[in-house]
């Protein structure tokens, strides 16, 4: 099995994971928690989803301690579910997201910064390697 | 051998201004004086620039002693008292006056003093000459000198021109008296032997023989009447002398007493020759205005005038002439058959093969007859000096083509093979192939002029490159060229390439053959033809290492600068370019050839080059990928940087997570 089909089954089993364990009732808050992740998942292309993967990494860091605290109340009382719909617990989760998705497309850029810097790198020195020995073995007609 | 400053022959003898003593033998003369020791009885001798010396003999008997005859001391370029140089043959200056001067009255000698005085002390010395190797060649009345009356005679130098080439037509037997003065070869001791039998007879008489006689009538006398009548005429001389002389002038040269035999004259004079006259014809024929009355005189009419002697071969007339009015139906045969034989190689082209006819007839007619080609009579071991004397101031015949088509001919061969032949066959003929061979070769390594100069070792280079100075060995090069090379960028031209080529012995050969064809830019590497000479001159300069030549140095700069544009890199061409105009600057000719003619740089340039070739190719190759996998290289780094996130967030969920657990 490749790496690819490996990744193409984490994602949506994390998620089917997640709501079997909190049960079909919080699912619909906990879903909510995840929405950009959702959301990424329905727009993402590549296969093994790693922006959907790492939003799903980040928004469970932000939402760790009310889902924690869901999971240990049994998740059964609608007061567990509106701690869950919190709107700072809504907002941590959907910020930590949000900060995977920047970290995730800043540190592309910065890769692809730092790649063509070497690329360019290495075609200056050929570059000028070419001129050295252009000077040095030009053809004698060219000789003053 | 280059001239010395001072103009002395080999730094020693100086030439003094003044009366020239005798025994020059026809040629200039000087008095000389040695430094080493103040020794004024020498004379210098100074040699035709179309008529070379006889080398080996002067490097065989230099500083020899043979009594009674003229040595030679040494020889050298020196400057004559007019300022002109020259090539000169020291030696001793002759004492007391010519045996029989032509402007004095002479009184007959006595058959005593003939033999004491002239007949012994001439043998003695010819024999020593003989048994040396080498012949005299130049005994006649103006060259042998008596010291005082009742002394012995001594025989002059012969050795500052080619052998007999001064002799007159009287001293030398017909068939060498018949050939070119240069072209008289190196004869046998039989010439000289003759030459003292004339002389004999001239002394005895007290009168030149044959006075008043052109060459070519004294040849024909001879010929018809055979030379002890011919030469002895109406005189009265003793008997004794005449036994003697008979002998000494036998048609056959192997007839003529050797020298060792003539030093006992009572022996000599027992020795009956058995000689029988030529059959004479009835009525003569006319060639060329020459009654003609035996087969020996048709064979030198019919030299003396090719065109007319080829029309009458060709014709029913000297056939009818040879076997009724000769009587000698067998002799008319073997023209016949040579005149079958000859006309057959057309290939050889109508003007050779008329020639080879004529040659044919001629040597059948008379087997001691000399080679005959174009009106020229030679024998082959002369064609050296004959080659000497083609293009020189008394060439009116056009000696060098006259050579040529003889060379290129197989007149030798058929030479050799018939009549009484003087020289070795074998010889002849490996000779022969040695000089065609030269002659052949297309380019300055060979020719005309290699030839001339391979078969003359001291004669001077009649190129207009060394101006008038005498160039006789490689060594008095390269001073004349620098005398001469102000604005001249080719210093050699064929004729000089001739005389270096075969001074050089043929070391540089593959250079004179480059200079000799006009350069080929799109063949050739760049400064072909340049590279060659400069390899030439400074094969001369290797002589004087630490000498400078800066005129030769400066006007071959621009033929050679192109060479350095054989280096591919850049700095070897600028570095080798400057090290060669420095060289020029100083005119260090070995200096600028080692700049340029570097093979092992060379190879090493072009390994560097194919290497640099290589590695630009694998640049661009580089660069192209640069540019082609940017988007792969954006693919790569975003597929990192998830991963990296990916890690990230797993790393704080795990932190969370544990720090959560934490009581």
């Amino acid at each position: 099995m490749g790496g690819g089909a490996l990744r193409g089954i984490v994602v949506p089993g994390m998620l089917l994971g997640g709501v079997i364990a909190l049960a079909v009732c919080g699912a619909l808050p906990t879903l909510s928690l995840f929405l950009p992740a959702l959301l990424m998942l329905s727009l993402e292309q590549e296969p093994g989803r790693p922006m959907t993967r790492t939003l799903l990494l980040f928004g469970l860091v932000g939402a760790w301690d009310p889902l924690a605290a869901f999971w240990r109340a049994g998740g059964g009382h609608p007061m567990d579910w509106m701690q869950l719909l919190d709107l700072i617990t809504l907002a941590h989760a959907w910020l930590a997201q949000c900060l995977g998705w920047l970290l995730a497309e800043g540190l592309t850029l910065l890769l692809v910064y730092v790649a063509d810097r070497q690329a360019a790198r290495v075609g200056g020195m050929a570059q000028s390697e070419i001129h050295a020995l252009d000077a040095e073995w030009k053809a004698p007609a060219d000789d003053g | 051998m280059a001239v010395p400053e001072d103009g002395w022959i080999n730094g020693v003898y100086e030439l003094l201004t003044g009366e020239a003593p005798p025994g020059g033998g026809g040629l200039p003369g000087f008095a000389v004086r040695d430094h080493r020791n103040g020794r004024r009885d020498l004379m210098a001798v100074q040699v035709a620039r179309d008529a070379p010396a006889r080398s080996l003999a002067i490097g065989a008997l230099s500083n020899q002693t043979i009594e009674n005859m003229i040595l030679p001391v040494a020889s050298g370029v020196g400057v004559a008292p007019g300022g002109r140089e020259g090539f000169f043959v020291v030696q001793p200056a002759a004492a007391g006056r010519a045996v029989l001067d032509s402007s004095l009255p002479v009184t007959p000698w006595g058959e005593r003093a003939l033999l004491d005085n002239l007949l012994r002390p001439a043998a003695i010395a010819l024999d020593r000459l003989h048994q040396a190797g080498f012949t005299h060649r130049a005994i006649r009345a103006s060259n042998v000198f008596q010291p005082w009356e009742g002394a012995s005679v001594v025989l002059g130098g012969a050795w500052a021109a080619p052998p007999g080439a001064l002799q007159t037509a009287v001293f030398e037997p017909p068939y060498s008296a018949m050939c070119h003065p240069s072209g008289r070869g190196e004869g046998s001791i039989a010439d000289d032997v003759y030459a003292l039998g004339v002389l004999l007879i001239a002394l005895a008489t007290g009168e030149m023989p044959m006075a008043g006689m052109s060459a070519e009538e004294i040849i024909h006398h001879k010929l018809e009447r055979g030379s002890i009548a011919a030469v002895i005429g109406r005189h009265r001389i003793a008997s004794g002398i005449v036994d003697l002389a008979r002998g000494m002038l036998a048609e056959d040269p192997d007839h003529r007493p050797l020298p060792v035999l003539l030093a006992d004259p009572l022996a000599a004079r027992s020795r009956r020759v058995a000689a029988r006259p030529p059959s004479r014809a009835q009525i003569p024929i006319d060639v060329a205005g020459l009654a003609v009355w035996d087969a020996r005189s048709l064979a030198f009419a019919l030299q003396r005038a090719p065109e007319i002697g080829l029309r009458l071969v060709r014709g029913p007339e000297m056939d009818i002439w040879l076997r009724r009015a000769l009587g000698d139906p067998v002799l008319a045969s073997r023209v016949e058959e040579a005149v079958r034989d000859a006309i057959s190689p057309q290939e050889k082209g109508e003007h050779s093969v008329g020639q080879y006819l004529l040659l044919h007839v001629i040597i059948v007619l008379d087997r001691f007859a000399p080679c005959c080609w174009r009106g020229v009579a030679f024998f082959p071991d002369g064609i050296g000096t004959l080659a000497a004397a083609a293009d020189g101031s008394g060439d009116r015949i056009g000696l060098r083509d006259v050579i040529g088509s003889f060379l290129l001919s197989d007149a030798i061969p058929l030479w050799s093979d018939a009549g009484e032949r003087r020289a070795d066959s074998a010889v002849l003929r490996l000779d022969w192939r040695q000089n065609r061979m030269l002659l052949q070769t297309p380019s300055w390594a060979g020719g005309f002029a290699r030839l001339r100069y391979a078969l003359n070792p001291v004669q001077p280079c009649l190129s207009p490159m060394v101006g008038e100075s005498c160039v006789v060995r490689l060594s008095d090069a390269l001073p004349a060229l620098e005398r001469q090379a102000s604005g001249r960028e080719w210093v050699i031209d064929a004729e000089l390439a001739g005389f270096l080529s075969a001074r050089m012995k043929g070391r540089l050969d593959a250079e004179f053959s480059t200079l000799s064809v006009p350069e080929n830019r799109e063949i050739d590497p760049p400064g072909h033809r340049g590279l060659a000479q400069l390899r030439i001159l400074a094969r001369l300069a290797e002589a004087e290492p630490m000498r400078r030549w800066p005129v030769l140095a400066k006007t071959a700069l621009p033929s050679v600068e192109p060479v350095t544009l054989r280096w591919h890199a850049a700095t070897q061409r600028a570095q080798r370019r400057k090290i060669l105009r420095n060289a020029a600057q100083e005119g260090a000719l070995l200096l600028m050839l080692a700049a340029l003619d570097d093979p092992a740089s060379l190879h090493d340039d072009a390994r560097r080059a194919q290497l640099a070739a290589d590695r630009v190719l694998r640049l661009e190759h580089e660069l192209s990928q640069i540019a082609t996998q940017q988007a792969r290289r954006r693919i790569d780094a975003r597929r990192s940087a998830q991963e990296v996130a990916a890690a990230c967030g797993t790393i704080l969920l795990v932190a969370v997570v544990v720090w959560r657990a934490m009581p």
